[in-house]
């Protein structure tokens, strides 16, 4: 029984969707036309390109999104190899071998926001493969969309989500048994630091994947193009940097879908040209609000910090939401790019291979789920800092019924952050790629009532 | 030669009495307290119905959650070989039984013997089973009966994409407030129900012909919902689709008396 | 046989007259969670390795309080026993990160203890392990061990020397040997041991001194030869998640089958390969538990774990495999769906298994399940 083709028109039509946006230059109404037109895509118009704030970074990022689509689709016809890769990875390196990446988290939330059913279907063709049902919504989705033949097929599975998290790991494994295609693991280290075992470690796993992308594609990494890769790459970090320092402003100008924006930019396309010119508008936007005092709406009662995921299922109502009823969202664990952890030198291939290794540690969940939870960078640490740098109130955990990790840990995480930090802290059983497990409606009340009666004073 | 089945649910018990091909009696009741008794009681039933006593009967076999506690049964086989076989015997040309009993889904895979190839369980979650059926009812505010024909007139089915029973039973009352049409909320109730069972038949595949059987067999909504999603027809049973475990045991208890080659 | 029921009911509750003889001797006791620590660098340190296990806690209660709503059971068990203060006889535990669950228990413990809900072992360490197999994964991995040693020598005021650990390698060998002469018996026709009793005798090894163990084992292995066996009925292996409860095997056997090869880690895979006993004996060790038959933590190793299943199950003349896993245990749920798609294109039939752990375990469900299993394998 073969699910009938859903992703087939996506690619098309988000560049159809970009092409007519930039030759109308849409006004809000046209935009407003445009959503009635295209149910289908109404809810990616309404969460990237609705409020001209957001269109302005969304417009570039929708454009990024349709390049990652129609590289896979065009993949093997250009003759290139497709890589099944963790989303928690940036693959710099990878466009410097000229190999297409997928991953499947980008495919299941890109589908959550924009599909009316988000990836429900695929996440059931997966169970009905017989994998548990307990494994994390983030790939399933994305895997349920591979397995049912509506993408290329990949020509290898890299696992980047060694050390961090199992169930991830475990599906990349599966993949490769599956599909029958070569398998390479790239290991985190047991524990974390910045320039001693664990990162000599890490660099080692680093360039036995560089060593194993050579022979996949019997091509040779070329340091022109792996330079201009970095190159890009710095450009980006220094965006990071620079958004984070306005973050800390009072209110937050940074709109929560920019996160998104910037962590699903860092996923798909980090060393590239194009990402840098999302991150640029990115920064652009939030520099002119920052300016102007321009935060949420009405106006900034609580600064929330995410511990863990934002929650992706169906229309992107999360941000919006968050947006316009004065929360801001001032971090969540998918943004913790740690750039404060590393550099990128460009003078030699040596130097490139460490630095991308170094941004590659320091990645999100990379980084602080690997170890204990109060040990050096790990989760407590990182959230401690990050609480007081951007004087946070309370603290959040909206996650997946998939992580056995996180889930493993955030009681504990979430009493210690209450006892040590004096911050109120929510526990949501939420999954942030099934809908059909708590509704949105259900999260919303709960954490509005949490806000209003704990935080807000 | 007199043979009997008996499948003892955590709802319902069940009793058939077989002579040769004919069957002599098939009840139904709801369960007692101890599936002792249940099991008594509705043996006793079939046996009125049937002109007998319980010792005209040659062999019995029981089934069922409460299999072990029968006394006058004289071997216990469990209730998916027995759904299994039950279902074959009646439709020769059944490869997938699917039973939607009232707390437990079971998909049952057999050969062209009748003999258990494969099978899948879902007996934890209220979700594809009848009890899912039974709290939409209530909230619906309509007989468990009622809702098979409702659905059948929707217009406009609703999409009701709760995995949980309690999530839905939000969503349909927050469709009932919205004052959306009984008939299309019937048709998202039982869309959902066939969905789950779809689900869980997709791990174990389904083989032509197919038969469903079970308390929700009953429900023509589901059934055609489930044959939407499935693409196929399923074969109608003749005999009440809640004794095919009965059926199964006494056809097992005949195997045992006169053993087949 | 007295020996061997002694020995299974030491394997039925956590402390035992092992760990109580040894305490009065005024030994020291140190826990650890699981295949993955090197036994052999405790004993060389004078100290009695524990394997603490899931078994005897009767509720999950406290350990809910530190675990989210997809922890394993066998962990949040592990927990409660803590809590519950079965545990106090430990001097120390090392935890290590088999798998995402087990590795919170370093966090969540010690959370405990420190909220006064349990009583944590003086010493307590966290022994990291990567996923990678490879030269520089074994040299951080005996970096890794060398750091757990010293740390235990340091606290227990011990000292681990070479012919200390050379010493280990030599008892430990032996109980892998004796392990396996034990597995070999019950490859024959008729089987001398149940799996039950089987899964007694090994889960009893791990919590009692292996000099000890191994005088038993002799003894018992002679026993056994002149033990009349069971035949006639359906020969099953077990594969999957961990399991220390005796009840499953049972459970399984009651229904008119017998057990008679697994690939669990309180079974064949945690004795199946012996440590080197030439050159370094730390390198030896280290390098034995990093590349024994893996757990599925170790991905990209299918092919090595399918071919010892495939071999167990085929020395075993196996009429079924149960692929069992304990509900969230991904890593097992994943592999067993590979195993059973490979085995049953062999020819072999597997029953896919998931079920509860512990406390609210599912003995009606489970039931079912296997004996309509054994009616499709038809014996």
């Amino acid at each position: 029984m073969k699910e009938k083709a859903v992703t087939g028109g996506f690619p098309q039509a988000l560049s159809a969707l970009q092409g007519m946006l930039a030759a109308t230059r849409a006004t809000d109404k046209e935009i407003r036309g445009m959503m009635k037109a295209m149910p289908a895509l109404s809810s990616m118009i309404e969460t990237f390109m609705l409020e001209p704030h957001i269109r302005k970074a969304g417009l570039p990022f929708l454009e990024l999104g349709s390049t990652y689509f129609r590289n896979l689709g065009n993949a093997h016809k250009e003759g290139k190899k497709i890589a099944f890769e963790s989303f928690n990875f940036p693959p710099a390196i990878l466009y410097a071998l000229d190999i297409v990446p997928v991953s499947p988290e980008v495919i299941s939330s890109f589908l959550s926001i924009g599909m009316p059913k988000g990836v429900f279907r695929f996440i059931d063709y997966t169970t009905g493969i017989g994998l548990s049902e307990t494994m994390c919504t983030a790939q399933r989705g994305g895997v349920g969309v591979i397995l049912s033949g509506l993408t290329e097929k990949p020509d290898m599975v890299l696992n980047m989500a060694s050390g961090s998290c199992d169930t991830n790991s475990k599906m990349f494994d599966f993949m490769s048994e599956y599909l029958h295609i070569p398998f390479c693991n790239i290991d985190a280290p047991p524990y974390w630091d910045e320039d001693g075992e664990m990162i000599k470690y890490y660099r080692k796993e680093y360039r036995k994947m560089v060593a194993f992308l050579e022979e996949q594609t019997g091509k040779k990494l070329d340091e022109d193009k792996l330079r201009q890769c970095c190159t890009e790459a710095k450009k980006q970090d220094e965006y990071v940097a620079e958004i984070y320092d306005l973050r800390r402003a009072v209110p937050n100008p940074v709109p929560a879908i920019f996160n998104l924006m910037m962590f699903a930019t860092r996923f798909m396309a980090s060393g590239t040209p194009q990402a840098t010119k999302v991150m640029e508008a990115i920064y652009e936007v939030a520099k002119e609000r920052y300016k102007k005092g321009e935060g949420v709406l009405p106006r900034e009662k609580a600064r929330v910090g995410f511990v863990y995921l934002s929650h992706f299922t169906t229309g992107g109502e999360f941000w919006r939401w968050l947006d316009h009823n004065g929360i801001s969202l001032m971090l969540e664990g998918l943004i913790l790019f740690n750039h404060q952890h590393y550099s990128i030198d460009t003078s030699t291939v040596d130097t490139m291979l460490d630095s991308l290794a170094g941004q590659a540690h320091n990645m999100m969940m990379t980084k602080q789920i690997r170890g204990p939870l109060d040990f050096p960078g790990q989760w407590f640490e990182d959230i401690a800092t990050l609480a007081k740098d951007l004087n946070i109130d309370c603290a959040i955990y909206l996650g997946t019924l998939g992580c056995k990790n996180t889930w493993g840990g955030i009681k504990v995480l979430m009493q210690t952050i209450e006892e040590e930090l004096g911050v109120p802290t929510l526990i949501m059983h939420s999954d942030a790629w099934d809908d059909r497990v708590t509704p949105w409606a259900t999260l919303r009340d709960q954490i509005e009532e949490f806000v209003d009666t704990v935080v807000v004073q | 030669m007199i043979v009997a089945g008996c499948d003892v649910g955590s709802l319902t018990a069940k009793a058939v009495i077989m002579r040769g091909e004919e069957i002599l009696a098939a009840e139904i009741i709801g369960v007692r307290p101890k599936p002792e008794q249940s099991a008594r009681d509705v043996m006793e039933r079939a046996l009125e119905k049937a002109h007998l006593t319980l010792k005209d009967i040659d062999y019995c076999v029981s089934t069922g959650y409460g299999r072990e506690k029968i006394p006058f049964a004289r071997d216990n086989i469990s209730e998916i070989s027995c759904h299994g076989r039950g279902a074959h015997w009646l439709i020769p040309s059944v490869r997938t039984v699917i039973d939607v009993g009232g707390q437990d889904c079971k998909v049952i895979r057999v050969d062209a013997t009748g003999k258990l190839q494969n099978f899948i369980m879902n007996d934890k979650c209220a979700a594809g089973t009848g009890r899912f059926l039974e709290v939409m009812a209530k909230t619906l505010g309509v007989r468990l009966d009622e809702i098979g024909p409702l659905s059948l007139m929707a217009k406009n089915p609703v999409g009701i994409t709760s995995m949980c029973s309690i999530y839905a039973q939000t969503e349909v009352v927050a469709f009932i407030a919205q004052e959306v049409d009984r008939h299309d909320l019937a048709a998202g109730i039982t869309r959902a129900m066939a969905e789950r069972v779809k689900s869980l038949a997709m791990r174990v595949g389904v083989e032509e012909d197919v038969v469903i059987t079970g308390g929700v067999a009953k429900n023509i909504g589901v059934v055609k919902s489930l044959e939407g999603m499935l693409r196929v027809t399923t074969k109608k049973l003749t005999v009440d689709p809640q004794v095919m475990g009965a059926l199964g045991g006494a056809l097992f208890a005949r195997e045992k008396i006169a053993p087949k080659g | 046989m007295e020996l061997l029921k002694k020995l299974v009911e030491a394997a039925k509750t956590i402390s035992n007259p092992y760990v109580e003889e040894w305490k009065e001797k005024g030994g020291k006791i140190i826990g650890y969670s699981g295949a993955y620590i090197p036994e052999e660098i405790i004993y060389a340190a004078g100290m009695l390795p524990y394997r603490i296990g899931g078994r005897e806690a009767t509720k999950v209660t406290t350990a809910d309080m530190y675990f989210g709503p997809v922890t394993c059971n066998y962990v949040k068990c592990l927990l409660e026993n803590a809590a519950d203060g079965r545990f106090d006889f430990l001097d120390g535990a090392i935890i290590t990160y088999e798998c995402d669950h087990i590795r919170r228990i370093f966090d969540t413990w010690r959370k405990a203890a420190k909220d006064g809900n349990a009583r944590l072992p003086a010493f307590f360490e966290y022994y990291g392990l990567p996923h990678s197999r490879g030269e520089h994964a074994t040299k951080l991995l005996l970096a890794e061990t060398r750091r757990l040693i010293k740390a235990m020598e340091k606290h227990f005021g011990v000292e681990v020397t070479e012919e200390g650990l050379r010493d280990a390698i030599r008892t430990y060998n032996k109980t892998r040997k004796l392990l396996k002469k034990l597995y070999e018996l019950r490859e024959k026709d008729e089987v001398p041991i149940t799996g039950a009793e089987t899964l007694g005798v090994v889960v009893a090894g791990t919590v009692m001194p292996k000099d000890e163990f191994n005088k038993q084992l002799e003894k018992l292995l002679g026993g056994l030869g002149r033990r009349k066996g069971v035949s006639g009925k359906p020969r099953l292996m077990i594969a999957g998640s961990v399991n220390d409860d005796i009840e499953l095997v049972k459970l399984i056997e009651d229904l008119g089958a017998v057990v008679v090869a697994d690939s669990l880690c309180f079974g064949a895979r945690c004795f199946w390969n012996t440590v080197e006993e030439n050159g370094d004996p730390l390198e030896a060790i280290v390098t034995r538990y990093w590349e024994h038959i893996p757990c599925p933590r170790m991905y990209g190793e299918y092919s090595r774990r399918y071919s010892f299943v495939k071999d167990i199950a085929r020395r075993g003349k196996v009429d079924g495999v149960i692929l069992e896993h304990i509900r969230f245990c991904d890593l097992h749920a994943t592999d067993n769906m590979l195993y059973g798609r490979d085995l049953e294109a062999e020819g072999i039939p597997t029953l896919r298994l998931e079920r509860q752990y512990g406390p609210l375990a599912d003995s009606g469900r489970l039931k079912t399940r296997v004996q309509a299993f054994l009616e499709r394998i038809g014996k």
